[in-house]
């Protein structure tokens, strides 16, 4: 079989963004579906919530981990190459999700009876058979998207090259946008495995359609080496990161016998161990012959604010994604099937008002600049947020969706003037990788979002039902309590998304108004 | 044909292996086993242990919503137990904490793990599982009937490289609907014995409910022990009221 001489860059680009999307899908799709997962794998909730958790972190720590070495990775070995080998650890990945329950923990299981003189307990075995699962499959995910963007400049002449760097950005972005409501629709038919299963086949059709039209695309290598040291220092600086914020709930509710003590009193010493290991990256970055990141745009004032505006609009973004389908399913729905159901139906109210909001920002910041779509956004963002924070149980789904509609639109416009805002201050030759870090920031926000935010809804559920709850409380007062305080600190945990979209004004107001990219890089050159 | 003569010598010299090691063990009848089981388990000051049930689920409550899932803990002779129970509720799975001592039990609450005393209406009372004069101990020593050797000695997964004596059974129900209170039924069970050889500790019992009317499968009650003869602190709690 000869490779075509010639293949459309339109078709390439379609079959690059099909395994992107699939995987960004993968993002959220756990969102609507994890109270699901929680039950059916048996874990506890006051001991395994933050462990569970980790099914969402940990496949947002690993595709952002992915994404700040792996691209650098595909300009020394070939990007096609490593495109297919992220695809084929996808779908790897997704099989071991999909029949994590299976032989992956039974192999766990007595392998660990090889070590472990007591018995082990199944359900956390598969819980974390299923964290690892998930963080392989991100790892292929997160690589795809900077290895397919860095295709798509080979593959597009100069001029076309933002536009198709811009359709790679939207379809990441529309995977994570969609997800729950996908994870919603396949567990109110199929179970949730299901979602995985599908997975399979989408990726062994890219996978021949890519390695056999891209044969003939020329595949460009670049000189230098692998700065495998400074890829070591962010990944051991992103995890502990994520350990040391989530550690904190670990011991909260038990309090029984010394030895159930947890990671607690290790939370502190983590996220200090966490920003050392950052600095020794930005460290390495600045001393690297060939360093993953180039420091040296950061020193450009719009690189630096918008990629912290980034950060925290993720944050905010990923209080929302996670708090609504836990409103939904403890206080709303009647069943997990209407929880998983109803909560992505709910969630699209934030999402696709956001992904349809982003063109009017783009449009919005090439005629008035930067800061004001992104000021207006952040500032609708924090009164949707504001508004969410009176929402009880028997508030009708049209005003939860309203107001989430609300706090959608607004995000939405504040994402392509950011966006643009990072992209335009850089030099060409590093428009890639700023459209990668653009993604990166969002999803190290969102991390470090859900790893706080489930530490701040346990620790607060703690305080406040122990305040509540009479001296011998009967099961009904218990349900009743554990029914108010959540309620209580669900509303709570949208004020905090109010007020980080609120700090998120400030980098945003320091944004320079530019209307023309090439102006900006030109002066700052000068 | 050369190696048919290898395998041969192969066969043989695994065939005397493996003669060696059955002879290893005493001679005993499925009786004498279990008698010295229940005797070296009377004897132990603590072992730990893990319940777990599988197949049709058993509630805890008379409505129908508590089903019992699981139980790991430690117990002290003659009447300490700290356990750990988890339990299916409808859209939720939880654990509470139990602690038995001289027959006054606490419970955490779901909410905050604070200590209390137990609500009796729902308790499950794991000391009595242990207890040498109704619990397992006393099962073993005059419940069980016409207990059967099986022909090969057994390992159990969770214990790597450690043969046992694997012996097959039946119980009347009657012992152990007491001391389950009724979540086991009061009708004859399956019941299978892992025990180790030379110890004579017990290893794993494995009773089988059969299904009743409307059920759709068997109820499989699953009892891990190790840790034999340890000795743990467990104190009555502190309640914060």
């Amino acid at each position: 079989m000869r490779p075509p001489k010639t293949t459309q860059p339109g078709l390439l680009l379609a079959l690059i963004s099909i395994p992107i999307f699939i995987g960004a899908l993968d993002l959220t799709v756990v969102s609507a579906v994890l109270p699901h997962v929680i039950v059916d794998l048996e874990i506890p909730l006051q001991t395994g919530l933050d462990d569970a958790a980790w099914i969402v972190t940990g496949y947002l720590l690993a595709y952002s981990v992915s994404m700040t070495f792996m691209g650098r990775l595909s300009d020394l070995y070939g990007r096609r190459r490593i495109y297919l080998i992220a695809l084929v650890i996808f779908a790897f990945g997704s099989y071991l999700v999909a029949v994590a329950q299976g032989w992956p923990t039974q192999l766990a299981l007595r392998t660990g009876y090889l070590f472990v003189s007591g018995r082990l307990d199944a359900s956390y075995v598969t819980l974390y058979v299923l964290i690892a699962a998930r963080m392989i499959q991100a790892f292929g995910a997160g690589t795809m998207v900077p290895v397919g963007m860095a295709l798509v400049a080979d593959i597009y002449p100069v001029d076309l090259r933002a536009r198709s760097l811009g359709v790679i950005a939207a379809v990441d972005t529309a995977g994570w946008v969609v997800g729950h409501l996908y994870g919603g629709i396949i567990v109110r038919f199929w179970s949730w495995e299901t979602i995985f299963w599908l997975n399979l086949p989408i990726c062994l059709i890219a996978f021949l359609l890519i390695w056999y039209l891209m044969r003939a695309v020329p595949q460009v290598r670049s000189a230098g080496s692998m700065d495998w040291f400074g890829a070591l220092l962010i990944t051991v600086a992103l995890a502990l990161l994520n350990i040391g914020l989530g550690s904190s709930t670990d011991g909260v509710t038990l309090n029984a016998l010394d030895e159930t003590s947890g990671l607690s009193q290790y939370s502190f010493p983590l996220v200090f161990a966490a920003l050392t290991f950052l600095i020794l990256f930005l460290w390495r970055q600045k001393k690297a012959r060939y360093p993953l990141l180039a420091l040296s745009l950061f020193k450009r004032q719009n690189y630096l604010a918008a990629s912290l505006a980034n950060f925290l609009v993720g944050f905010s973004l990923f209080d929302a994604i996670a708090n609504v389908p836990l409103f939904i399913n403890t206080l709303v729905a009647t069943s997990l099937e209407q929880g998983a159901w109803d909560s992505g139906w709910m969630l699209s109210a934030l999402t696709i008002p956001l992904a349809l909001a982003s063109a009017p920002g783009g449009w919005l910041s090439e005629k008035r600049g930067y800061r004001l779509p992104a000021a207006g956004g952040l500032i609708l963002a924090v009164l949707g947020f504001l508004l969410m924070r009176s929402w009880q149980p028997a508030t009708p789904y049209p005003i939860l969706a309203y107001q989430l509609a609300f706090s959608g639109i607004g995000i939405g416009l504040t994402m392509a003037p950011i966006a643009a805002a990072v992209v335009n201050a850089s030099p060409p030759d590093q428009r890639g990788i700023s459209s990668a870090l653009v993604i990166i920031f969002r999803l190290i926000g969102m991390t470090v979002g859900i790893s706080s935010i489930t530490t701040y809804d346990l620790l607060r559920a703690d305080a406040l039902s122990e305040s509540l709850l009479s001296a011998q409380p009967t099961i009904n007062e218990t349900i009743r309590v554990g029914l108010e305080v959540t309620e209580q600190v669900i509303s709570e945990t949208f004020v905090i998304a109010g007020i980080v979209a609120a700090l998120a004004l400030i980098p945003v107001l320091s944004l320079r108004s530019t209307f023309n990219q090439t102006s900006e890089v030109n002066n700052e050159r000068e | 044909m050369k190696h048919i003569g290898v395998w041969a010598g192969l066969i043989i010299v695994g065939g005397l292996l493996a003669g060696c090691r059955a002879s290893q063990f005493e001679q005993l009848t499925p009786n004498e086993i279990i008698s010295r089981s229940a005797d070296r388990m009377a004897s132990l000051a603590g072992f730990e242990f893990v319940i777990e049930r599988s197949g049709e689920p058993v509630f805890l409550d008379y409505e129908g919503t508590i089903s019992f899932r699981r139980a790991e803990g430690k117990f002290i002779s003659p009447d300490r137990v700290y356990t750990r129970v988890r339990v299916i509720m409808p859209g939720l799975v939880t654990e509470v904490q139990i602690i038995s001592v001289e027959g006054i039990q606490w419970e955490t609450n779901l909410l905050t793990g604070e200590w209390q005393a137990s609500d009796p209406r729902y308790s499950f009372n794991p000391s009595l599982l242990f207890s040498s004069e109704t619990g397992i101990p006393a099962i073993l020593a005059h419940e069980l009937t016409d207990p059967i050797l099986l022909d090969d000695i057994e390992e159990i997964p969770e214990v790597p490289g450690k043969k046992l004596y694997a012996l097959e059974t039946v119980m009347q129900g009657d012992s152990a609907y007491q001391m389950t209170f009724g979540m086991i039924d009061n009708e004859p069970l399956r019941v299978k014995l892992w025990v180790d050889p030379i110890t004579f500790d017990l290893f794993r019992v494995l009773l089988v409910d059969p299904a009743n009317p409307g059920d759709e499968e068997d109820t499989a009650w699953q009892i891990d022990f190790w840790n034999f003869g340890s000795e743990f602190e467990i104190e009555p709690p502190i309640l914060n009221n």
